[in-house]
């Protein structure tokens, strides 16, 4: 699938209104936990797989792969399986696991075990630069992974040899038993990047204007792009909340977070 | 054997250009040749095992078949879960390959023992999992992995390891004949990685009756095969310089008994395994004086 890289927000709000509430009716329908994590980033699924994914030029490595409902709804709504497959979503049998797997059309690589995609891509990434392949990989990481110390070995290698990777970090400060700045601070952590000797610019992780713009203004150089963005966005009931990362909607929940959702995602078009 | 594994890996990059070397961050006076000849298919990643696991399986996607040199623990244990879910998971054409393997670096301490990682390896699907008896096997193995797109590992010594002359041709799970002592001996030695060497030495100055099998390949493994020509045998000392647990006396013991509860049979074979005995040797020492401590040279008293 090759998209348009001409920016619309009605493209990427639809997008971005059926993800999240597919989202939380597949947590609702399957009693499924991590709707917190795959709430935060779908506004950056929505904006890449509107506007920047291309088959042949680009990779995505979803690394922070508990979110996995985020990326199977992504992956239904541009068409790479029929969405009504979803519907098997951790049943027994079905190939949607509740952590990403590579047996879903789309997906690049198995993920759930924290901090592995990064390395990865890189080997991908310095592969594609030693044959003069134009190719970008994008890698999505948690914020809460970048406890993992394989996360830092592969950015110092993406850094050394200047890979044409794209890492996107879902700050939504909030990790699997506290908050970011109570288990290990990560603060400041463009610093810590830029430290790296990677370009880093901090967006408005449900601002869609502001992801385009933040993917689009790219070299062929690496670059981290720091989404600030809000767990369980945009459910009333449930954002910014430890317990989102494991609690599915009640029935009510449901109405109500579908309504959020609905109202947010039409006042933003 | 790391000379033999370079030099022919140089040899065979020369017409399959999709053979990659990656180290970590090591090789002084041994990889420079290929590094030379190949500067494009050669990386240095650092000391970062677990990046470089990872970095492996990707550069496999991309249609390389890689090359991970490092020391003993470092590209094996220091990586496992890399190794096990970013390689074997996704089947990818990495192929592992650790010098200094058991106690190839006794002096270097029990960071550098390198005697738990085929029985954990052994473990993960998908992997083949090799520990070759002399140079003759590693270039066996390498042309083997060279050419298939399964993960693999393969265990080294050192260098300077002498050739055995094999009574029959090496065949991948299949027991490889190294010592003779007469027809129809009633004892079998079995072993593999650079003490088989050992027990050759001493078999043959003793002019002992009795056989000795390499089993370079510990997964896949010709089980029927093994099964049928270990049977025959009154007694099998099976040795290896590795923890007991998990290694190569119980991939032999498991073919065993597990063929032995479905066939007509009435006796298996007594079988002794001489093992490290799940311990750490903590001391300095060479790798012969740290085999003495762990009671590997018990063999002896079989011969």
């Amino acid at each position: 699938m090759k998209s348009q890289r001409t920016f619309s927000h009605k493209i990427s709000a639809d997008a971005g209104l059926h993800i999240s509430s597919k989202v939380i009716e597949l947590c609702f329908k399957k009693n499924a936990a991590h709707m917190g994590g795959a709430l935060s980033i779908t506004d950056f699924l929505s904006v890449y797989y509107s506007f920047f994914n291309d088959d042949e030029l680009t990779s995505l490595f979803y690394s922070k792969g508990h979110a996995c409902t985020a990326l199977y709804a992504t992956l239904g709504y541009f068409n790479y399986f029929d969405e009504k497959e979803l519907e098997s979503y951790s049943d027994n049998g079905s190939i949607f696991t509740s952590h990403v797997s590579h047996h879903v059309p789309g997906v690049e690589l198995s993920t759930g075990s924290l901090g592995h995609a990064l390395s990865v891509a890189s080997g991908v990434s310095y592969a594609k630069k030693n044959t003069d392949a134009k190719h970008r990989s994008y890698i999505v990481l948690s914020d809460g992974e970048l406890n993992e110390g394989s996360n830092w070995e592969a950015l110092m290698f993406i850094a050394h040899h200047q890979l044409p990777c794209t890492i996107i970090v879902d700050y939504n400060k909030l990790q699997s038993f506290g908050r970011i700045t109570e288990v290990i601070e990560l603060d400041p952590l463009d610093k810590k990047f830029k430290s790296f000797n990677l370009d880093c610019e901090v967006v408005n992780g449900h601002n869609h204007l502001e992801i385009f713009n933040a993917l689009n203004s790219l070299s062929d150089f690496p670059k981290v792009i720091i989404l600030n963005t809000i767990k369980a966005h945009p459910l009333k009931y449930a954002m910014n909340k430890l317990e989102s990362h494991y609690y599915p909607p009640n029935a009510e929940q449901l109405t109500e977070g579908l309504k959020n959702i609905k109202d947010h995602y039409q006042v933003e078009s | 054997m790391r000379e033999t594994f370079v030099t022919n890996l140089t040899r065979l990059a020369k017409d399959d250009e999709s053979i990659f070397l990656v180290c970590g961050d090591l090789g002084f006076n041994v990889l420079e040749g290929f590094r030379d000849s190949y500067p494009k298919r050669f990386l240095n990643g650092g000391i970062s095992e677990q990046n470089i696991a990872g970095l492996c399986s990707g550069l496999s996607r991309e249609g390389y078949t890689v090359y991970f040199y490092s020391i003993g623990n470092f590209p094996t244990l220091r990586c496992m879960e890399q190794i096990r879910y970013d390689i074997a998971y996704h089947n990818e054409n990495v192929n592992i390959v650790a010098v200094g393997g058991g106690y190839a670096y006794g002096s270097l301490g029990t960071s550098h023992h390198a005697t738990e990682e085929i029985g954990m390896l052994r473990m993960i699907p998908n992997m083949m999992v090799t520990s070759p008896s002399d140079p003759s096997e590693v270039k066996d193995i390498l042309e083997i992995t060279s050419k298939n797109s399964c993960p693999s590992y393969m265990r080294l010594n050192r260098s300077g390891e002498e050739i055995i002359e094999y009574q029959n041709n090496f065949s991948l799970g299949d027991l490889h004949h190294a010592y003779k002592g007469c027809d129809a001996p009633k004892k079998a030695f079995i072993s593999n990685g650079a003490i088989c060497f050992e027990i050759y030495k001493d078999l043959v100055a003793g002019d002992v009756k009795a056989d000795l099998f390499s089993l370079p390949v510990l997964k896949p493994l010709k089980k029927e095969n093994i099964f049928h020509q270990l049977v025959k045998y009154d007694e099998i000392i099976i040795v290896e310089e590795h923890q007991l647990i998990g290694g190569l006396g119980s991939a032999i013991q498991e073919i065993m008994y597990d063929h032995f509860s479905s066939c007509n049979l009435t006796t298996l074979p007594k079988i002794h395994r001489i093992g490290i005995q799940d311990t750490f040797q903590s001391l300095a020492g060479s790798q012969d004086f740290l085999r003495e401590k762990a009671g590997l040279f018990n063999y002896r008293n079989h011969i």
